[in-house]
């Protein structure tokens, strides 16, 4: 298995260097450059020549690339055209927020999927069965960005305005926390750090629970049909641990290699709905540096996904070993 | 769902309403949604529209510029750090007598030295102060005694108040940093966390979360003496809608820009006033006959000007209380530049057709589109499709309907912001041919309007020629006075007015939304939050 890991980690370094040479071919490519925002009546175009030629962006294209990836490979990411500041500052302060993002995107994703395909399998063809499935197609058709706003409308909104609505189930239109963060204790804190969470990870996670829900449901009913289900019953152990010890397990299989799946999905639908949200995590902070031709932290924030993606492919495959032990990797 | 699991869920949820009840005392915290976003906060730097804001309120300087009355004026207010100013004998040096009782926020006195210190800065080439026009006809400045101060200028100007005005930074913090423009930047104290940032004025910076938020707290013992506000919460809300559900929902105070999309349904709610800061941007479409022959004739410019109803796009997108047409470079509230005789152009689609018809335009194989000999009336109007470009885009639509109808084919294509800027403005090449375009309104005229017009103006897109025109410009810029240059600087707006190197379009403002409960604001065209140090706010 460890050689297994290891060959895997080496195959994707000419991967994400690949990703990256695209990446850094694109964003030249594209019309622009970082002095555009600096572009106004009073700065005279030989200041914005002379920031060309600080940036080295006067530099042929070839040696400009050369020299990001020298110093990309020694672990120095460069320093952010727009900010000011070292990009690896940068990622430090965003990297955690999307991981918190998408992880509890993640999550939602797969306990609500799961429980719903459940649902739907030991009820299948009920009424019950027909109304989620219809609902799952309708969320999953939705794509996040738009779900986001129609959520902060509702959650963020219209429900201030009625008067019998819980207040916990008021919710903040933007932000990772609430102006009065500081102020709060220690609890209070972690839950208006949970408030900002809701809207943003349904927005992220509903339309892929959705489709997690789909696999669940067909999963489960394969299961459900083996010989071994039909010898627990007859044993007379519960219908509910039938379903949830010996099917469930066994019906997860196929779910678990969808974590490497969804994850790039997660990170793009980032990409939106922390805009839509201000939430200040990578995804807000790639749409920036992208409409600003900050070309150090295109790269850099680009890499991480990438290699995010790579990782979370990696542990998909690793899980599914893991838990099948008819997989080995040689 | 068994007992215990009910149990559980009830459970849950009473500590989540409790807990989210939990709200601290913000009372006198006001909270402000931004559409900007602030990177460094060092006034020698490129400064975004925000940070200039923050610059007049974290540092200072010598005199405070307000908008009186259709035109900027300085005068030393309670934020300014000196006490009066006397012009020198010949009429070239400004002597600033500064307050003797301003400290920084870290107890230092604030001294003639700070500003000699801060103007050999932006003097020096090794910093890269960008705003390099602005210091050009300045030659020095001492220090004369620890708090008097002297300005030489290589010779009077309209501009010299403007110019001995910008923000003051501690000497003692930067000296060792001032090597080079980079070196400055990379101070600690001007990137997040800054709350080790050294200011002047009367807030400092008390919490920094880059893309997140920027909390102002009052200094104590500001020579401004102290805000009674206890926070000022700029929050970067990047998203427009999601701006104006925080003010309706009442998490933010204010929000910055209003979208243009919301102005009729704020406006009609009574918990909410709009500030409008008139005339803050002005749109065009930029005729560029280098690349579409037709445009370079200033006949078939009045033609296509005459065939665009300007009122009706703006009465069409629901925003005519917050824009006017538009009818030259210079919008109806300056005082002294604008020229009433200068008016838009009529919306007047018949005297358009004959202008074309005289040209020898004329729809011979009946397709609704002019031809000329071997040309076709049809060309590509790029404009952009970003937040502030939402009415540029559904504006070239209309317009593009409009000209239909006089026989004019256009084709939109929408661009990504840095894209249009490429194409329209970096590019020297100009490969457009027409493009819906702005600028702000620059509130001192004479400060750039040499980059418009003139024949190799960076900014002149059309390749406008006028030697007219370029003979007033030098006379205005050489003007002793504000009130001589204005009589050369209207004579060159009604020259551009009729030569219609651009169709001007409209001017539009700005729209600032506060919730009630924000008092005592002055937000006007020059500023939002230039006395933010007097706001109050109501529980």
């Amino acid at each position: 298995m460890t050689a297994y890991i290891v060959r895997r980690l080496l195959q994707a370094v000419p991967l994400l260097l690949g990703i990256l040479t695209l990446v850094f071919i694109f964003m030249h490519a594209a019309p622009g450059d970082p002095t555009a925002m600096y572009m106004q009546p009073g700065v005279a175009p030989e200041v914005l020549e002379q920031m060309r030629r600080n940036w080295g962006l006067d530099q042929p294209l070839h040696i400009q690339y050369l020299k990001w990836m020298a110093s990309f490979v020694k672990g120095d990411f460069g320093y952010s055209l727009a900010q000011s500041r070292p990009v690896a500052s940068i990622l430090a302060e965003r990297i955690p927020n999307t991981l918190i993002l998408s992880g509890t995107a993640l999550l939602l994703i797969f306990s609500i999927g799961i429980a719903i395909g459940i649902v739907q399998a030991v009820r299948q063809y009920s009424a019950l069965d027909n109304i989620l499935t219809v609902s799952a197609l309708f969320i999953y058709s939705m794509p996040s960005f738009w779900l986001g706003l129609m959520l902060i409308l509702i959650f963020a909104y219209k429900v201030y305005s009625v008067e019998w609505w819980p207040d916990a189930l008021r919710f903040p239109a933007s932000g990772m926390t609430s102006v009065d963060h500081d102020l709060l204790s220690g609890w209070g804190k972690f839950i208006d750090w949970l408030r900002h969470l809701v809207l943003p990870s349904i927005a992220l996670g509903v339309s892929s629970a959705a489709s997690v829900a789909r696999y669940m449901r067909s999963s489960m009913l394969e299961v459900i049909r083996q010989d071994y289900i039909r010898t627990a019953r007859a044993k007379g152990v519960p219908e509910r641990s039938v379903i949830l010890k010996h099917a469930l397990k066994n019906a997860l299989l196929p779910i678990i290699t969808l974590l490497g799946l969804y994850l790039p999905f997660l990170f793009s639908g980032a990409v939106l709905v922390e805009y839509v949200f201000s939430w200040p995590g990578m995804g807000r902070t790639i749409v920036d540096a992208v409409s600003q031709r900050d070309y150090p932290v295109v790269m850099a924030t680009s890499f991480i996904f990438a290699a995010f993606v790579v990782i979370a492919n990696l542990i998909a495959d690793i899980l599914y070993a893991v838990v099948d032990p008819r997989i080995r990797y040689e | 769902m068994s007992g215990r699991v009910r149990g559980y869920a009830a459970i849950a949820t009473t500590a989540f309403v409790l807990l989210a009840c939990q709200r601290a005392e913000t009372a006198k915290t006001v909270v402000i949604a931004e559409n900007g976003t602030v990177d460094l906060l060092l006034p020698l730097t490129f400064r975004s529209e925000l940070e200039t804001e923050l610059d007049k309120l974290l540092f200072p300087g010598l005199n405070s510029a307000r908008w009186v009355d259709g035109t900027i004026e300085h005068v030393l207010d309670d934020l300014a750090l000196a006490e009066r100013w006397e012009y020198g004998p010949d009429s070239t040096t400004i002597t600033y007598d500064m307050r003797d009782d301003a400290t920084w926020s870290d107890g230092e006195p604030i001294t003639a030295k700070d500003v000699v210190f801060t103007y050999n800065l932006m003097l020096r080439p090794e910093t890269g102060f960008p705003y390099g026009d602005y210091v050009a006809l300045l030659d020095s400045v001492e220090a004369i005694e620890e708090h008097r101060v002297t300005f030489y200028f290589k010779r009077h100007h309209p501009l010299m108040l403007l110019q001995s005005g910008w923000s003051i930074v501690p000497e003692h913090v930067y000296r060792d940093h001032g090597a080079d423009g980079k070196t400055l930047a990379a101070h600690p104290t001007v990137h997040a966390p800054a709350t080790d940032l050294v200011v002047s004025g009367p807030f400092r910076v008390s919490e920094w979360l880059p893309a997140e938020r920027l909390v102002l707290e009052p200094r104590e013992r500001a020579y401004t003496g102290r805000s009674s506000l206890d926070r000022v919460v700029f929050r970067f809300v990047p998203e427009a809608t999601t701006r104006v559900v925080e003010l309706q929902n009442g998490s933010v105070d204010v929000i910055n820009p209003v979208p243009t999309s919301t102005l009729t349904s704020l406006a009609d709610d009574p918990r909410f006033q709009l500030a409008a800061r008139g005339a803050r941007f002005y749109d065009f479409i930029a005729w560029n006959g280098t690349r579409f022959a037709p445009f370079a004739d200033p006949q078939v410019r009045e033609a296509l000007s005459l065939a665009i109803d300007r009122q009706a796009i703006l009465e069409g997108l629901n925003v005519a209380d917050y824009a006017t047409p538009a009818a030259g470079p210079f919008p109806p509230i300056f005082r002294r530049l604008y020229d009433t005789t200068v008016q838009p152009d009529p919306y007047a689609p018949d005297r358009a057709s004959a202008i074309l018809q005289r040209l020898g335009w004329a729809d011979n194989d009946s397709d609704g589109i002019l031809e000329r000999g071997s040309q076709t009336f049809r060309f590509t109007l790029l404009t952009n499709s970003g937040s502030r470009g939402l009415m540029r885009s559904a504006a070239a639509e209309i317009i593009q309907a409009q000209l239909t109808r006089v026989g004019i084919a256009v084709d939109i294509r929408l661009l990504e912001n840095s894209t249009l800027i490429d194409y329209v403005f970096s590019d020297t090449t100009r490969q457009f041919q027409a493009a819906i375009v702005g600028w702000r309104v620059a509130l001192n005229p004479e400060y750039v309007r040499d980059q418009f017009w003139p024949r190799d103006a960076p900014y002149n897109i059309t390749a406008y020629e006028s030697t007219a025109t370029d003979s007033l410009i030098p006379l205005a810029l050489a003007a002793r006075t504000a009130v001589d240059a204005a009589s050369h600087w209207r004579a060159a707006a009604r020259k551009i007015a009729r030569d219609r190197p651009y169709a001007f379009l409209w001017f539009y403002d700005e729209v600032v939304g506060l919730s009630n409960r924000v008092k005592n604001s002055r937000i006007d065209t020059y500023s939002v939050y230039q006395n933010l140090h007097h706001w109050r706010v109501e529980p």
